[in-house]
């Protein structure tokens, strides 16, 4: 194999591991202990979105998932979907979501 | 308040032809005077009190904000281990911004109700009469109040952060915090007069707390903890 098909195949292979590394590669930021943490995750579905959102990652009381502002919610059921695979957008499934978030520490 | 008994006290007389539609009703809102008097007896007791808008807060979203007033105990906390003792305005600033501002799970406000500094001063946080925002979960009836500085021990953790401060400390480079002499004083006089106006009964730091630990967290560091396990002795409180 000449160098310069070497070099491409290279360049195709590294941008190929970092598409997929963005693809499944996810992170969302709490609040907790009096610091900002960054936790990371592999995605269940494979999407270009890494930052997620978990309203509930602070040292506030949670309060129940119906009482989400809609936004809140829509961001909320992302993380569910692509963290845990929980594509149900109902309460249930997104309570039920909540209780399997651990700790952010 | 529950341990409070009201009385009010008026006096009256009749006129010729008078009619009850002529009476003035004068509502008392007594949280906020008692938030007034905690101010008052603050100062009263020699100490410097700083209100909100004095270190120049933000104005809470009040809109999400739960009220919240029978407290009984009182959370101690350290402001974090990017902190050192310094200019308290500024720090509350700072605090305030990152909990109201950041992109995820934002508060409407500071979670904290007052903030010592470490030469003393008491600072208001969040209005008395709100819920805090400061024990997961656990927020009735807790007072929160930050010691502005770092009061955890190097090392102290299970990250990155405590393995390089563990690191600084055994080559000499950290030392281990110390509460300073001013705010030690200070909190203690500050606890006292709180009993005064609440049914006080517990006092913990953030991490004593039902199912704060079980989280990992590390707050008040293991010098605020002595601290804590000082005014539990001082006082007669309990813990959590």
């Amino acid at each position: 194999m000449n160098p310069t098909r070497k070099r491409w195949l290279a360049a195709i292979i590294s941008a190929g591991i970092a598409i997929a590394t963005v693809c499944y590669t996810g992170y969302v930021k709490s609040y907790v202990d009096h610091e900002v943490q960054t936790t990371f995750f592999v995605k269940r579905y494979p999407t270009l979105q890494m930052e997620f959102y978990d309203p509930f990652a602070n040292e506030g009381d949670d309060s129940p998932v119906d009482q989400l502002s809609s936004a809140d919610r829509l961001r909320f059921s992302d993380y569910c979907k692509y963290r845990f695979g929980i594509v149900d957008f109902k309460t249930q499934a997104l309570e039920a979501c909540k209780a399997r978030v651990p700790g952010y520490l | 308040m529950a341990d409070y008994r009201i009385e009010h006290w008026t006096s009256g007389q009749t006129t010729v032809d008078g009619d009850k539609g002529k009476a003035i009703s004068i509502s008392v809102n007594n949280r906020a005077a008692t938030r007034q008097a905690i101010i008052n007896r603050v100062r009263q007791a020699g100490m410097n009190f700083v209100e909100r808008s004095h270190w120049a807060a933000h104005k809470n979203r009040p809109a999400q904000m739960n009220d919240d007033w029978n407290c009984s105990k009182i959370a101690i906390h350290h402001a974090g281990r990017s902190f050192a003792c310094g200019p308290a305005a500024l720090q509350l600033q700072d605090i305030q911004d990152m909990q109201m501002g950041r992109s995820a799970a934002a508060s409407d406000d500071i979670g904290y109700h007052y903030a010592l500094d470490c030469f003393g001063s008491v600072f208001e946080g969040r209005d008395i009469r709100f819920k805090g925002e400061t024990v997961h979960n656990y927020n009735t009836g807790v007072i929160g109040i930050v010691l502005l500085e770092n009061l955890a021990d190097p090392g102290e953790g299970h990250d990155g952060v405590a393995k390089i401060t563990r690191f600084l400390g055994s080559i000499g480079f950290k030392q281990k915090p110390q509460v300073p002499e001013k705010q030690r004083s200070s909190v203690a006089a500050f606890i006292s007069i709180l009993r005064e106006f609440f049914y006080i009964n517990t006092i913990g730091g953030h991490r004593e707390f039902p199912g704060q630990l079980g989280e990992g967290k590390i707050c008040p560091g293991n010098a605020g903890l002595s601290l804590v396990r000082e005014l539990r002795q001082s006082t007669g409180l309990g813990a959590p």
